[in-house]
């Protein structure tokens, strides 16, 4: 017997699926061109790491996004396993924006349009969801598991939009279970799966509000949710087995998985912990980190950004009348839906306005990185920009942007329906209205695509092989520290190397690490020819000689009131006094217990400084290293600006090993300005370089290697440091 | 055709279900490289079989 319809004004409406597939193909194509051929800057290195090893990556751990990932890239679908990874991102955008197409068309089916028309709507909706720059460039690395969030929010969203459809009965009420599960499940992903939920809720006592007093049907739900959740299983086994990466390590287990420790209360401690992101303790949501309507000022830039990105700032004016237009779009698509279709209205109106008003009070962040640059630092900002957390907000604009541009093309037809031959021809005649949506395609190419970006990867390899064999590197971490990762548990470079992060180091779990990994073998035939003229004997443990016992105890700071001499080696320092937090105790113990027997350096000066170590610093390339006495009688060191350089050694690293300047002036650009460090250490070593040979007479090789600076800082629009 | 369906969708379920334990009981012995796919398919398998009717 057939179904009795629930939406008798829907008439022959039946979702198009064959279509919204190819609507999805369409955008993986897009995004495969366009596709990351390795890793990138922040996160992205971090998961790819985290996914080879099978480890956790930063609170809350995404443990179900490490199962996928590693999963995808069992699979022989691309030759890097980056590339691999980058492509889950790609298929899952791709698939949401195939699901986009499916909610656009339903809603379009209110409007009442002959399908074909219907169809057109669709596509022009998907296709600005899926260009704006964000989601774009988003989805084509794996810098978040945000395209992942993506999928589950769009999967849930079209089930309810099914479930707003379908009479009351046993299949609606599994429609129901079914997204209690994908909503649990999503949440292991990321908290982000939770996005949808307010949705999913107003829906419900919307359209059937009894169904909340259905106990059994409840009682499901919230097993279903409950089982979606499992997946943080995963966090206390895997800590136990330890990973090279496992941030948190919630686990009590300390020489391997066991039922006792994993059943110990410090374990489940040490997870609730973690899931609650407790580690970075953020303010709660009623005390403001700046004004709500700077907060919403930031929503506004990155919406700017989605229909001409303009990373270089040539046309603002363009950049601010296209906002303007796609904002209208939506709103006016927002209203027409309101007026046309209120059954999915409500699912969808509730979700854009949770992922884009709800999204900017929860998140409750300082001031943008970009935002407000006459403000300089006199306001509290964010170390980068945080476009990527309203990704779901400029998904789905899209929708809305695309049902107001079909409003818009019923006007210019004078047509309502599409449905007789006249009226058919009129859509036809105006539908040029509708390449509007090819704008972002267009305008946003050349800053949302990856395509040939390698340079990530080649400093990663530059940095680490700046570093002697079997020597520590003491990094900040983010950029100085992710793309380390990367290389050595992805790529197996420089395995030798051990990689110190101050900012992990305060924590008690990165200290038992320390203690813990074994060191990997250094293998010369891959290493960098500059240090294969001498053996390198393996040392025999961690560079933090200390019981397991010993670097518990360390405690969380000390206070030293007065300054403090540091003997190691032939160093002779003052410690300045200051209130000693744990990683400065463990990185001193650290080089107490292994100096000089292993070489430390360092990524930046900033440390060493506050450590009272600047005296012994020498540059080798892009590492500042620990020297074993005063560097002014070492040979081949220059002193310059700031401080001294280690002349041989460099010129060796920039002219045989370093591959990032190649890199970089491939790219001829660099869209992302907060990680626009990561290049300067390039041009501030290779400066150095310059200046050091220029002092030593060889005036040829200083000429070639300034101009190849100049080149790099021209590339990444650094040229304004050299001044007119 | 009603039973049918049932059956079927408990079947799913129950197949899911013991995939996922046997996923977990991977992941402890250590064989996360096994475990991993057994588990995502695992976890997939449970949309449909809460669809189903």
């Amino acid at each position: 017997m057939p179904r009795p319809s629930a939406a008798p004004v829907l008439g022959a409406y039946r979702p198009s699926y064959g279509a919204a597939a190819i609507a999805a193909v369409l955008v993986l194509l897009l995004y495969i061109v366009t596709l990351a051929p390795t890793t990138a800057m922040w996160d992205a290195s971090e998961y790819i790491a985290a996914v080879k090893v099978l480890g956790l990556p930063h609170p809350p751990g995404n443990p179900l996004f490490v199962l996928i990932g590693h999963t995808f890239g069992l699979l022989p679908i691309a030759p890097e396993y980056a590339q691999r990874i980058n492509l889950l991102a790609a298929l899952c955008s791709a698939l949401s924006a195939g699901i986009w197409f499916l909610v656009a068309e339903r809603a379009l089916a209110g409007f009442g349009i002959a399908r074909p028309f219907r169809l057109a709507g669709a596509a022009v909706a998907t296709l600005v969801g899926a260009t704006a720059f964000t989601v774009w460039n988003q989805s084509v690395v794996n810098e978040k598991v945000y395209t992942v969030a993506l999928l589950f929010v769009a999967v849930v969203s079209w089930l309810m939009i099914r479930w707003l459809d379908e009479p009351e009965g046993p299949r609606s009420d599994h429609i129901l279970v079914a997204v209690a599960y994908l909503l649990g499940l999503g949440y292991t992903n990321h908290p982000a799966g939770f996005l949808a939920l307010p949705a999913v809720g107003i829906a419900v006592l919307v359209r059937r509000p009894t169904t909340l007093l259905r106990w059994r049907l409840v009682a499901a739900g919230a097993a279903a949710l409950l089982l979606g959740l499992t997946p943080f299983i995963y966090e206390p086994i895997r800590a136990a087995h330890f990973p090279r990466i496992s941030l948190g390590e919630p686990t009590a287990c300390t020489t391997g998985l066991a039922l006792e420790c994993t059943l110990d209360p410090v374990t489940a401690d040490r997870l609730v912990s973690n899931i609650n992101r407790e580690q970075y303790g953020k303010n709660p949501v009623t005390v403001r980190q700046a004004p709500i309507g700077a907060q919403i000022g930031m929503w506004w830039m990155y919406f700017e950004w989605q229909w001409l990105r303009d990373a270089d700032g040539n046309v603002p004016g363009l950049q601010r009348a296209l906002a303007f237009v796609f904002l209208a779009l939506g709103l006016y698509g927002g209203v027409l839906h309101w007026q046309r279709d209120r059954r999915t209205f409500w699912y969808v109106g509730t979700l854009v306005f949770t992922v884009t008003l709800g999204l900017i009070y929860y998140l409750n962040f300082k001031y943008g990185f970009s935002q407000a640059p006459e403000l300089g630092d006199a306001v509290p900002r964010e170390v980068r920009d945080r476009d990527y957390f309203y990704l779901w907000s400029f998904s789905t604009w899209g929708i809305w942007a695309g049902l107001g541009l079909v409003g818009i093309w019923q006007l210019v037809a004078g047509a309502t329906t599409g449905a007789a031959p006249a009226e058919r021809r009129r859509f036809v005649l105006s539908s040029p209205v509708l390449a509007f949506a090819l704008v972002p395609l267009i305008v946003n190419w050349g800053d949302a695509s990856r395509a040939g970006e390698t340079f990530t990867r080649e400093w990663a390899h530059d940095l680490l092989n700046s570093v002697e064999p079997y020597g520590v590197l003491i990094t900040n971490g983010d950029n100085d520290t992710f793309p380390l990762w990367y290389a050595q548990e992805v790529e197996g470079v420089r395995q030798d190397v051990t990689v110190l992060v101050t900012s992990l180091l305060g924590t008690d779990w990165n200290v038992r690490q320390l203690v813990r990994n074994p060191v990997r073998p250094y293998d010369a035939a891959t290493g960098p020819s500059i240090y294969r003229d001498r053996e390198w004997p393996t040392p025999t443990g961690s560079p933090l000689a200390l019981s397991m016992e010993a670097a518990e105890a360390i405690p969380d700071y000390t206070e030293l009131r007065e300054a403090a001499r540091f003997r190691a080696g032939n160093i002779d320092a003052i410690v300045p006094p200051q209130l000693l937090t744990r990683d400065k105790i463990v990185t001193l113990q650290m080089i107490r217990s292994s100096f000089p027997s292993r070489a430390i350096y360092f990524s930046a000066s900033v440390y060493p400084e506050e450590l009272g170590l600047s005296d012994y610093i020498v540059r080798q390339g892009l590492a500042l290293r620990l020297w074993n006495g005063l560097p002014s009688s070492a040979p081949g060191t220059v002193p310059t600006a700031t401080g001294h350089l280690d002349v041989p050694r460099t010129l060796a690293l920039w002219t045989d090993v370093y591959r990032g300047p190649e890199a970089l002036l491939e790219q001829d650009d660099w869209v992302d300005r907060a990680s626009i460090s990561i290049p300067l250490q390039y041009v501030f070593a290779g400066g150095l370089l310059a200046e050091g040979l220029d002092r030593t007479g060889r005036d040829s090789l200083a000429t070639e290697v300034s101009q190849k600076v100049r080149a790099i800082a021209d590339a990444v629009d650094l040229s304004e440091i050299f001044g007119p | 055709m009603n039973a049918f369906r049932s059956r079927r969708r408990a079947l799913l379920a129950g197949g899911a279900a013991l995939a996922l334990v046997a996923g977990y009981v991977l992941l402890a012995a250590g064989a996360g490289t096994a475990a991993a796919p057994l588990l995502v398919v695992s976890y997939l398998a449970l949309i449909p079989a809460a669809l189903l009717v």
